[in-house]
């Protein structure tokens, strides 16, 4: 019995341990907009989106989504940057009552979610200062979601889509455009509050 | 400038009976036509930049004093061709042309591992994804390296052409060519888990096999050391040389290349 213990405990750090390379971002540039990395669906980490003139991808220096469920909401918390440095953060928080463990995400398969709809709350933090955004339109599509295994061991899932939004700020529209995403997700980065 | 006139001229006065082909007032002895070759080389080919669309890309972080940074290249690719012959050589009247052609083994090689250089830190390992296919899962192996070793017999056909001969080192230039056909070939995947070994034919499936036929040519030059009518050495070298085939080569494509080869001939007759 301690044997089988002490088998499950190994057993169960091997399959928790992630490659280092697959907790990396890896940017293949998109062709038709090489400052935002192309649409994938292979966990490389990264996501982007055309803001205005500029873009919001993904930072090698910060994790690209954390995903925090809580009081029957849970939250997508992308961060990164701003063109190339000034820090900025895009925060969605929707109702959910059915995720309990990062392996649940895989119901999101194929979901577009109306970022319109009630209860679903929009954040962007720039320039030091955190505001909920007023959306004239939005959505985020959860084109795919798989369980991903390494060398048949279980290793986490992959999250990849795309997302959109409209919105207005002091009576002026902005908009983020062209948003895609393609992130390896485990326990490291969901958190349950 | 007078006395350099001088040695050089007394130069190729004393060395004019080697470059002669006859020697005045000595009868020649009559040379051997034919020479028995047996030789053995290596060419290395540089390969053709492939992206495998089942093969995730990898990140390779540089950190140097002056540059910090990371690039996505993920494979490096080796090809080589190493052969070994057994050639009748048919010289001609003149003792310029050399004819050959006989029985050639060569064994092609080529592998496919994980891109590093001397500058670049990262994984030695690259992840196949084996079931691309699906919409549910996705299923990575880590492999280190696959090597492919494929064995031909062949005929091989050079001409050498000397300008000029030296009794004891003669310098020539060749043009060859040969036809090979495969009589066994070998397979090897390198996991980064041994457990996974098991899998090997599943990876392999995900590739093409080296060519039932292929065919190379190259241009080159040497030097053979031996006296005319006497046993020989050759070391001489290939470049450009190509090898190309209706099938594709396996797991990289070889562009051009160039290497050494090491002969020994006797005479016959």
């Amino acid at each position: 019995m301690k044997y089988i213990y002490l088998l499950s405990l190994v057993l169960f750090f091997i399959s928790c341990e992630k490659d280092a390379e697959l907790s990396a971002s890896i940017k293949i540039p998109d062709p038709d907009n090489p400052q935002l990395p192309v649409y994938s669906e292979w966990g490389y980490n990264t996501f982007g989106a055309q803001y205005e003139r500029d873009v919001f991808v993904y930072s090698n220096y910060e994790i690209p989504l954390k995903i925090i469920v809580q009081d029957s909401h849970i939250t997508f918390f992308f961060q990164g940057t701003k063109g190339n440095s000034a820090y900025m953060s895009l925060k969605i928080t929707m109702p959910e009552n059915s995720i309990e463990k990062y392996q649940d995400l895989l119901s999101y398969s194929d979901t577009l979610i109306n970022l319109n709809n009630p209860g679903i709350l929009v954040e962007m933090t720039t320039n030091g200062t955190t505001s909920e955004l007023n959306l004239i339109s939005g959505y985020i599509n959860f084109i795919r979601a798989q369980q991903l295994y390494v060398d048949k061991i279980e290793g986490g899932i992959i999250l990849s889509g795309k997302f959109s939004l409209k919105f207005l700020s002091d009576g002026i529209p902005y908009s983020m455009s062209e948003g895609r995403f393609d992130l390896g997700i485990d326990d490291n980065i969901f958190y349950v509050l | 400038m007078k006395k350099f006139v001088s040695v050089y001229l007394l130069l190729m006065v004393g060395l004019h009976p080697l470059w002669s082909q006859d020697s005045t007032g000595k009868k020649e002895k009559e040379k051997p036509k034919l020479y028995l070759n047996a030789g053995s080389g290596i060419h290395f080919y540089s390969c053709l930049s492939q992206d495998y669309d089942f093969i995730r890309s990898g990140v390779n972080y540089y950190s140097s004093g002056y540059y910090n940074g990371a690039n996505t290249r993920t494979l490096k690719w080796f090809f080589t061709q190493v052969f070994a012959d057994l050639k009748l050589e048919y010289r001609s009247n003149t003792d310029k042309f050399w004819i050959s052609s006989g029985l050639r083994y060569t064994n092609l090689r080529s592998s496919l591992g994980r891109y590093s250089s001397y500058y670049s830190t990262g994984s030695d390992f690259y992840y196949i994804n084996m079931n691309k296919e699906s919409l549910e899962t996705t299923e990575f192996y880590r492999v280190k390296n696959i090597d492919y070793s494929a064995h031909y017999a062949g005929i091989p056909l050079e001409v050498r052409y000397t300008p000029f001969e030296i009794r004891f080192f003669r310098l020539f230039f060749k043009a060859g060519a040969d036809i090979n056909f495969m009589f066994k070939q070998t397979k090897d995947v390198q996991f980064q888990s041994s457990e996974m070994d098991i899998n090997e034919d599943d990876v392999l499936a995900l590739f093409n096999s080296s060519p039932k036929y292929f065919g190379s040519a190259y241009l080159g030059a040497g030097i053979q050391l031996g006296k005319p009518g006497k046993p020989a050495f050759r070391i001489e070298s290939s470049f450009p040389a190509f090898v190309f085939s209706t099938q594709s080569f396996g797991l990289v494509e070889p562009e051009f290349g160039g290497g050494v080869m090491l002969s020994l001939l006797l005479p016959l007759k």
